[in-house]
């Protein structure tokens, strides 16, 4: 199902449920400046921490081999370490919507032509780990130094804090006080206001 | 050595775009993309005057920054997916928000903003008109325009940069969808051929 088609009830769930992926550290988006062929980027990690498999389905299928069990752990965590791998190799080669496993924004298809591609440089796998059934991986999205995918690189860890905090992002202070900053003049300013919020 | 032919599945508009250039000219993958860019925006939203319109391009951004914000939502709904994160139950669901206006509180200041910019923008017209009336400065240059004029130049300067990298993604996207395995052997090829011809 496209997330888009989704009615305005699951979205309000999903992003409930998406609230206390971050208040539980399932879920985390963090802000930073980091250089690249000397210029300075807004970054955004994202880190994510969840069961990559289902032990009790696993246990069931296997009654009760203590190896197939594992195999069939291994062999789902690594399918969805895969999946994640090839979402980056595909976001690396312009596809960005794959890495969230939207489908591609065809141009023009946005009221007011922002969309991910004008925004995001570039995209990396910074980690993946995996212990059992638990898996963490950390995706790191490259910002363009600007004015506006500063402040929608902003946006993201805004929207997490406001999750966290209030589950939901409209109406948030956190929001209120990046449209602020969104006010500063030069991208030097924007970027002051937007560090200072972050810290 | 023989032209390739690439088949690439493009909207119309880029298409045109494209067609009005030509690689084989000899031109810096940059400055094409420049061009592409410029003509980009122009085929698209019909702008003759490019240089006069760009205020009203950056309040499209600022739409789109708007759209941003809308669409992390559909992507933190996937991160719901990748690891499978739970759906709360009504019950545990955090206190519904206050009704909000129309669109939200977050999209109405930024609708707020927009319009705000909009009558910028006709103030800023009228400004330039009447400065263009007036007796030219030292430099040239109608001696009160050049705050307004630097920048327009500055927003001209970032919606091109982000309009080049929505394009880098696509060009990206469109090669490797239509090349795939061809290109790390057209590599290899160039590769050998600058060896031998520095040999």
């Amino acid at each position: 199902m496209q997330p888009e088609q989704l009615p305005e009830q699951a979205l309000k769930a999903a992003e409930t449920a998406l609230a206390q992926a971050f208040v539980s550290g399932a879920a985390a988006v963090r802000l930073a400046f980091e250089r690249r062929g000397g210029v300075e980027h807004p970054c955004v990690y994202v880190e994510l921490r969840g069961k990559c498999a289902d032990e009790r389905a696993c246990a069931e299928r296997c009654k009760g081999d203590a190896q197939c069990a594992s195999r069939c752990v291994d062999g789902q965590c690594e399918a969805m370490l895969a999946a994640i791998r090839e979402r980056v190799e595909r976001a690396r080669a312009g596809d960005l919507m794959a890495l969230f496993g939207l489908q591609p924004v065809p141009a023009g298809a946005l009221p007011g032509m922002l969309s991910l591609e004008m925004l995001v440089k570039d995209v990396e796998l910074v980690s993946v780990k995996r212990e059992g059934a638990q898996a963490a991986v950390t995706v790191k999205l490259w910002f363009l130094p600007l004015k506006v995918p500063l402040l929608a690189a902003a946006a993201h860890r805004a929207a997490a804090v406001c999750l966290a905090s209030r589950g939901a992002v409209e109406g948030c202070p956190e929001m209120e006080m990046l449209l602020a900053c969104a006010e500063r003049r030069t991208y030097g300013e924007v970027k002051e206001c937007v560090r200072f919020l972050a810290e | 050595m023989g032209r390739k032919v690439v088949q690439v599945q493009l909207p119309q508009e880029v298409y045109r775009a494209i067609r009005e250039f030509s690689i084989l000219e000899g031109k810096g993958l940059d400055e094409f993309l420049i061009e592409l860019a410029d003509s980009y925006v122009r085929a698209k939203y019909g702008i003759e005057e490019f240089e006069m319109i760009t205020l009203a391009n950056v309040i499209k951004t600022m739409r789109g920054l708007a759209v941003v914000l809308t669409y992390l939502r559909d992507i933190y709904n996937s991160y719901r997916d990748i690891f499978g994160l739970p759906v709360p139950s009504p019950e545990r669901a955090a206190p519904a928000q206050p009704a909000e206006e129309e669109g939200g509180g977050l999209l109405k200041a930024l609708a707020d903003r927009v319009e705000m910019l909009s009558k910028s923008v006709l103030e800023l017209k009228e400004e330039i008109a009447m400065l263009r009336e007036m007796p030219r400065g030292e430099e040239g240059r109608p001696a009160a325009a050049g705050p307004a004029l630097a920048e327009i130049e500055e927003m001209k300067q970032e919606i091109m940069a982000m309009m080049m990298n929505a394009m880098r993604h696509m060009v990206r996207r469109a090669m490797s969808a239509t090349m795939g395995a061809a290109v790390p052997a057209a590599r290899g090829a160039a590769a050998a051929a600058q060896h031998a011809a520095t040999a």
